[in-house]
């Protein structure tokens, strides 16, 4: 009788662990809300839509050198559940095919990613922290590179791959053309909705320069479904890049430390 | 023998329950804006309510560039909450902590090995060995690292 007992417990834990699993695994798929068919003649991703996008990364992969300011607003929610903005700014300068230079700065510690053409350095002004490894030999590379190694990744980084309509196109599900708007950046630009299964939000993007201005995101696969709103302004392209901003020699005399992935054994 | 079965059926679903799915990793992708949520988080001091998104302030008073920099921080460091930095989310990456108010700087524990802080302890200093740079604290070492767009500082055995 004791044994049967603690087997039908066992078989209650089983029972109930497997059913919070299960809600679990579901809660961590990104869940969109339920879409309502579409009605007859519309397309879920409308060819005007991938137009606008594919001129704005032919006319980021055609530029030698790329230089902008980035506004990020990110959603996060307090104690009480209630979404609290974040603001951080970056700088953003690259040269194709191989330099990239991010400062960031806001709410939070500030910090600088380079890449040199040869090795990648994180930076942290306040804590006089250098991180440096060597890292593929081009921006893409590097780029998946850095994140998948280390999870590091900079504002506007979609933006600068070599093609950024490939990637900003993959597991698409929705994309439609809102209309233009003469409110967002100082030029008139087109709203573009865009959905994949994990996120959906919107970009606008120049009209007649093709330059996003804009982009606003929701991730769907965060519970909170946090938003993170990104303005971008100061837009040169192909325009001198100092060389001075690629080389590394400024964080000469902070101190070393290491990169290193998050499961790494202490040492 | 039916005790230990049913001990056993508890952790394999305690264990199914617990281990993160790659759909959970995959959907924040590597980029920052599209693939994943904007810059990382937040973190200057003296939000108490603001929760897990919220980084404490500085504990560091210097940024001084030596071969022997003594951090003479007026306050101690927050607590930590955080075992190994998320590698993807980069909105919430770094050390998470709930920062409980300001601490007597005089004093503290020695935290468990593995354990990570954002901030260097008052009274650290720089010792390199073998080419790699530990700064040695009160009974404790601590070894600056990087992942998830921070640096942190973790507790190393020595």
């Amino acid at each position: 009788m004791y044994l049967r007992n603690h087997f039908a417990l066992g078989l209650i834990a089983y029972l109930f662990f497997s059913l919070a699993s299960a809600q679990t695994t579901a809660g961590n798929q990104p869940e969109g809300p339920q879409k309502p068919p579409l009605p007859m003649g519309l397309q879920a991703i409308e060819p005007v839509a991938l137009d606008i996008l594919k001129a704005m990364s032919v006319r980021m992969s055609n530029a030698k050198t790329i230089q902008f300011d980035a506004l990020i607003q990110s959603e996060y929610p307090s104690i009480d559940a209630i979404p609290i903005i974040y603001s951080t700014a970056a700088k953003i300068a690259l040269q194709r095919p191989n330099k990239f230079d991010v400062a960031v700065w806001g709410d939070g510690p500030s910090s600088e990613v380079l890449f040199n053409g040869k090795q990648l350095f994180a930076y942290s002004p306040e804590k006089n922290l250098v991180a440096v490894a060597d890292a593929p030999g081009n921006i893409d590379a590097s780029a998946k590179f850095a994140y998948d190694k280390w999870g590091l990744f900079f504002p506007g980084d979609d933006l600068v791959l070599s093609n950024p309509y490939e990637h900003l196109t993959k597991g698409l599900t929705d994309a439609f053309l809102v209309g233009t708007t003469a409110l967002v950046g100082g030029v008139e630009t087109n709203v573009i909705v865009m959905a994949t299964k994990e996120l959906q939000g919107q970009v606008w993007i120049g009209v007649k320069d093709h330059l996003p201005y804009m982009a606003s995101w929701i991730y769907l696969g965060d519970p909170s479904h946090p938003r993170t709103t990104l303005t971008y302004k100061n837009w040169k392209l192909d325009s001198t890049i100092s060389s001075g901003q690629f080389e590394a020699s400024r964080f000469s005399k902070a101190i070393v430390a290491d990169f290193v992935q998050s499961d790494a054994p202490l040492k | 023998m039916k005790i230990f079965a049913s001990v056993l059926l508890g952790l394999v679903a305690l264990i199914s329950l617990t281990a993160t799915t790659d759909a959970q990793a995959y959907w924040h992708g590597y980029r920052g804006g599209w693939r994943g949520p904007g810059w990382r988080g937040p973190g200057w001091g003296g939000c108490y309510r603001c929760g897990p998104g919220w980084v404490g302030g500085a504990v560091i008073a210097s940024s001084a560039v030596a071969t022997e920099e003594v951090v003479a921080g007026s306050t101690s460091p927050q607590v930590v909450v955080e075992q190994a930095a998320p590698a993807v989310y980069a909105q919430q990456s770094g050390p998470v902590v709930l920062a409980p108010g300001p601490v007597p700087p005089s004093s503290y524990s020695i935290p468990p090995i593995g354990s990570t802080f954002p901030n260097l302890f008052p009274g650290c200093v720089l010792e390199p060995r073998n080419g790699i740079n530990f700064y040695q604290c009160q009974g404790f070492r601590m070894r600056p690292l990087y992942n998830g767009n921070n640096f942190y500082y973790r507790v190393v055995p020595g």
